[in-house]
């Protein structure tokens, strides 16, 4: 029966999404627009996650496919869905780079390396600018355009975004969900014990951290696109951290926990867009309150509220 | 006829302290040996270094004819040696059924995993619950392996072992924290293992009787070094051993 509800929730929210274009003007569909990406921010996040990898180089891999998708279109004339696509490998490729050697390291180090590369990128983003545009920005990076058709009204692009992300939504669950996610998941609880059965960790490591890049290069590509102009400051210190607490706030045991932790925070948060040092305190505020009050994220929830569904989940925690 | 694991002058140090020294002994096909020592002795590093998790500093592990000192545990573990952990190691977040599935990694191949959409192939599943057959675990299939009672759990580690169709099986101190039944499972099991199955066993164990009745041959070694080998009999008369054990006694 929990199935039967979980589908129809779905349902519920995909008909929701859908008709919304009807009731909210273009500003709220912008808002629906960066909604979406903070969404597939926190996804993607979620496969170095289950491997237990704080992966904060988030920001660099959506930054490089950002720069990546639009100088592709803009200085080589590639087609916006062709450099959507050649963005997010551009983005996987050079996440193998980092992760050579930052994946046989101990855990922590990692985390530093990819705070460290997020701070390369965007010093590179600023000083090389007469590739990038340097710290103004990048203005005019041309719309997608299906068969022909630009998409350059806000309701197109929402659309396209949106089918979009649902798409690499899809593939995310059906990858976490194979035994490919439960090998990642192993090496976050006992990476010995799996390297004793012949998993070699490393290899899982480098593919999980890869995936994760190329779908957050797809969605700097979808950010670029969409918003037709980006600029170095978008990419830094702070959204890597954003992205880890939509991940926590949300949940972690959970594929929806990330999803439900960006849209909420993204919908919270939007009132204070300009105010940084307020949104700042905000996201310091609910983090710890979460970690105090509901450890196990938003998408806990539900379970603490109704014991039945909490018993089912127990025998059955992922 | 050649051994099938053989550790020829084996060194290990961990910086001044030595681990283990000059060690050399061999295992035949088909035997259960069994590695006795004081605590500290070795035992344990002994079997990090056989499989992978540090190489030795001097001297060579031969196993079917290739030095496999220096390789990875997942590289050893694809030759055919699986070993247990001396603190019960499993995925403490997964069901009984996904820890041994786990253990069957190497039978699938990584692109299969990459992109088997439809989960886990029937073939998997049957030899999975085969395993749990056969360790007594069937009906705690779905339980989350943390929720297990510690004899259980030290049973279930031995199955995610099995699922890795090892030739050679290092178990790591496998009865301890058990009751006199829980051995006596145990027990039967290594033996059903080399009978039937042709399965190599190293054991590591504190508990004597159960050295006593399983090995055919009985390695001691104390500070690193061998000290004596030979049939259970034959260990248990040995003054170093029980030197080594007891301590001499003040004239």
């Amino acid at each position: 029966m929990p199935i039967r509800k979980s589908y129809f929730f779905l349902v519920c929210c995909l008909s929701i999404l859908v008709l919304l274009p009807l009731f909210i003007g273009e500003y709220g569909l912008m808002i629906l627009i960066l909604i979406c990406i903070n969404v597939l921010l926190a996804s993607s996040l979620r496969i170095s996650m289950n491997a237990g990898q704080f992966n904060f180089g988030i920001p660099a891999f959506m930054a490089i496919g950002a720069y990546g998708s639009a100088l592709m279109t803009m200085k080589l004339g590639f087609p916006p869905i062709l450099a959507f696509f050649a963005a997010g490998m551009l983005s996987a490729i050079v996440s193998l780079i980092v992760g050579y050697p930052s994946l046989r390291i101990k855990h922590v180090y990692f985390l530093m390396l990819t705070l460290g590369f997020v701070e390369i990128v965007k010093a590179l983003a600023i000083r090389w600018d007469s590739l990038t545009g340097g710290p103004t920005g990048l203005p005019g990076i041309p719309p997608f355009s299906i068969a022909g058709f630009k998409l350059v009204t806000k309701i197109s692009q929402y659309y396209f975004t949106l089918f979009s992300s649902l798409v690499i939504l899809l593939v995310l669950y059906r990858l976490e969900k194979s035994r490919f996610g439960l090998i990642i998941k192993s090496i976050e609880q006992a990476e010995d014990l799996g390297e004793t059965v012949g998993i070699n960790t490393y290899t899982y490591k480098m593919l999980a951290f890869a995936i994760s890049s190329f779908f957050c290069g797809l969605t700097g590509s979808l950010y670029a696109h969409n918003m037709a102009f980006i600029e170095p400051t978008l990419f830094g210190f702070l959204l890597a951290i954003f992205v880890v607490v939509y991940c926590f706030v949300g949940g972690l045991d959970n594929f929806a926990g990330p999803i439900a932790g960006a849209v909420l925070l993204s919908i919270l948060t939007e009132p204070l867009r300009g105010f940084q040092a307020y949104e700042r305190i905000f996201f310091a505020i609910i983090l710890v309150l979460v970690v105090i009050f509901l450890p196990g994220g938003i998408i806990s929830l539900p379970a603490k509220l109704s014991p039945s569904i909490g018993r089912l989940r127990c025998i059955k925690k992922r | 006829m050649a051994f099938l694991l053989e550790a020829c002058s084996v060194s290990r140090y961990f910086g001044g302290l030595v681990a283990l020294e000059d060690l050399s002994f061999g295992v035949n096909a088909g035997e259960i040996i069994g590695l006795i020592g004081p605590n500290g002795a070795g035992k344990s590093t002994l079997f990090n270094v056989i499989t992978g998790f540090y190489p030795p500093i001097k001297g060579r592990i031969i196993y079917k004819g290739e030095d496999i000192a220096g390789l990875k545990p997942h590289q050893v573990a694809r030759r055919g040696i699986v070993r247990t952990f001396q603190l019960t190691v499993l995925f403490p977040k997964f069901s009984v059924m996904e820890n041994v599935l786990l253990g069957s990694h190497m039978k699938s191949q990584i692109w299969r995993a990459l992109f088997s959409r439809s989960g886990i192939p029937e073939s998997e599943v049957k030899r999975a619950n085969d395993i749990l057959e056969f360790t007594g675990l069937a009906h705690l299939k779905d339980h989350m392996a943390s929720d297990l009672p510690h004899g259980h759990q030290r049973m279930l580690a031995v199955a995610v072992a099995l699922g890795a169709e090892p030739e050679l099986l290092l178990l790591d101190e496998p009865v301890t924290g058990m009751n006199s039944d829980e051995i006596k499972a145990m027990t039967n099991l290594i033996r059903t293992l080399q009978k039937t199955k042709g399965i190599t066993v190293l054991i590591v164990e504190h508990h004597v009787k159960t050295i006593m009745d399983l090995c055919q041959r009985i390695i001691v070694i104390n500070f690193g070094r061998k000290i004596c080998e030979g049939s259970p009999d034959e260990v248990r008369r040995d003054e170093g051993v029980i030197e080594a054990y007891l301590g001499r006694e003040v004239a």
